[in-house]
């Protein structure tokens, strides 16, 4: 990056911290523009790569108060990017390796849903605590039975289903869905 | 136009955040207030009688200087990993070099033949967990308040770090020098605190801080 468009961009996440929306759209336009080449230099697929550059916005989005301003804005938002293209591709291996092989094996269940559904599930997931988390991740994401996971947490399968019921719930808490089914 | 929606939820969501400190200012306080504590733990628990006489020994001294490397090594390295950007690898080489040094020298001494006495180890593992825990509560809550983007990394770095400085105070209260006691008794301590803080950190530091 440019030090001239570091400097902006540096600027607009320092007035975002304080509270200024209005440079804080400027700064996510901006650092979109920065990543998405950056993106593309590493990953072939492109829709991946829009993929990691939106999970890198809702990165940046929760560590923004991380940024230390009057320092150069390039190496943070870099580093939060490479971070995040590496987990989403451990876990695309992850997903791939609990799959069953051959031409007829579905498609990765989270690649499924439409992408601003399934980012802020991703979202919502990821904000809750450890065992909920590595409950609901092994029952929808891995696809495994409430008896598999039960066995692996060493919990009855009453327990898993408590434990998921309540990660539902406060999933659709996070995600501002008060409704129940929705 | 999907990333374009997600730039107006992130923005219409955006409160006033106040930045962290940085990873030298943190260090400055958890390294002051680590310090304090065990010297105050180390006054309290009572040091040993014959302290003026075993800081004669070599092998006294570098038993307290290389954990104390350790933890402060290994404490600044984990607060500059968790402020994205801030990443030093060199603070993480000095505190690896130092925990081979500290590790070669007990596992040196432990299979001469001038090993000592093994001895009890009860009241070496309950000061070296009292020594650690104010210290390892203080970073952690340092290192949540900011990003842990390798939470394995940095949840080892920090308690290895407070197990380290714990074992350099421990150090002043045991009277025990035998290598083969402090390998048994005091360096697996802080080899497995070390080994479990990449579970803990991994519980602890949510996602929402990556």
């Amino acid at each position: 990056m440019d030090p001239a468009r570091d400097h902006d961009l540096a600027v607009l996440l320092a007035l975002a911290q304080e509270g200024d929306r209005h440079a804080y759209a400027r700064f996510l336009i901006g650092a979109c523009q920065v990543l998405r080449p950056f993106l593309a230099q590493r990953m072939r697929d492109a829709e991946l790569a829009e993929d990691v550059l939106q999970e890198t916005l809702l990165a940046i989005h929760r560590a923004r108060h991380t940024y230390l301003p009057g320092r150069p804005v390039g190496p943070w938002l870099y580093t939060i990017c490479e971070h995040r293209m590496v987990d989403f591709l451990r876990s695309r291996r992850r997903i791939a390796r609990v799959e069953v092989p051959g031409a007829e094996a579905p498609p990765p269940a989270v690649t499924e849903a439409p992408m601003p559904q399934r980012l802020a599930a991703l979202d919502a997931l990821e904000r809750l605590p450890g065992k909920q988390r590595r409950v609901i991740e092994l029952l929808k994401v891995h696809d495994l039975s409430v008896r598999e996971v039960a066995s692996q947490f060493g919990m009855s399968e009453s327990a898993v289903k408590v434990t998921a019921f309540r990660g539902y719930q406060a999933m659709r808490k996070i995600m501002g869905v008060n409704r129940h089914g929705d | 136009m999907e990333t374009e929606a997600l730039i107006r939820r992130l923005v219409a969501e955006a409160r006033p955040v106040k930045p962290v400190a940085h990873p030298l200012a943190s260090f400055g306080v958890w390294a002051a207030v680590a310090l304090i504590w065990i010297a105050a733990a180390v006054t309290l628990v009572g040091p040993r009688t014959d302290l003026a006489v075993a800081a004669r020994a070599p092998e006294f001294a570098l038993n307290l200087v290389l954990p104390l490397a350790v933890g402060l090594a290994a404490s600044m390295a984990a607060l500059f990993a968790s402020v994205p950007g801030h990443h030093r690898h060199q603070w993480t080489l000095i505190a690896a070099a130092a925990v081979a040094a500290w590790l070669l020298l007990v596992i040196g001494g432990a299979v001469s033949a001038d090993h000592g006495r093994l001895g009890a180890g009860a009241r070496c593992i309950r000061n070296l967990a009292a020594f650690s825990l104010p210290p390892g509560l203080l970073l952690y809550h340092l290192l949540r308040r900011a990003a842990p983007l390798d939470r394995g990394t940095v949840g080892m770095l920090a308690t290895l770090a407070t197990s380290a400085l714990a074992q350099a105070g421990t150090r002043l209260v045991c009277h025990n020098d035998g290598a083969l006691h402090v390998l048994v008794w005091h360096a697996s301590f802080v080899v497995v605190l070390g080994a479990l803080g990449i579970p803990l950190a991994r519980a602890l530091f949510s996602a929402h801080q990556r």
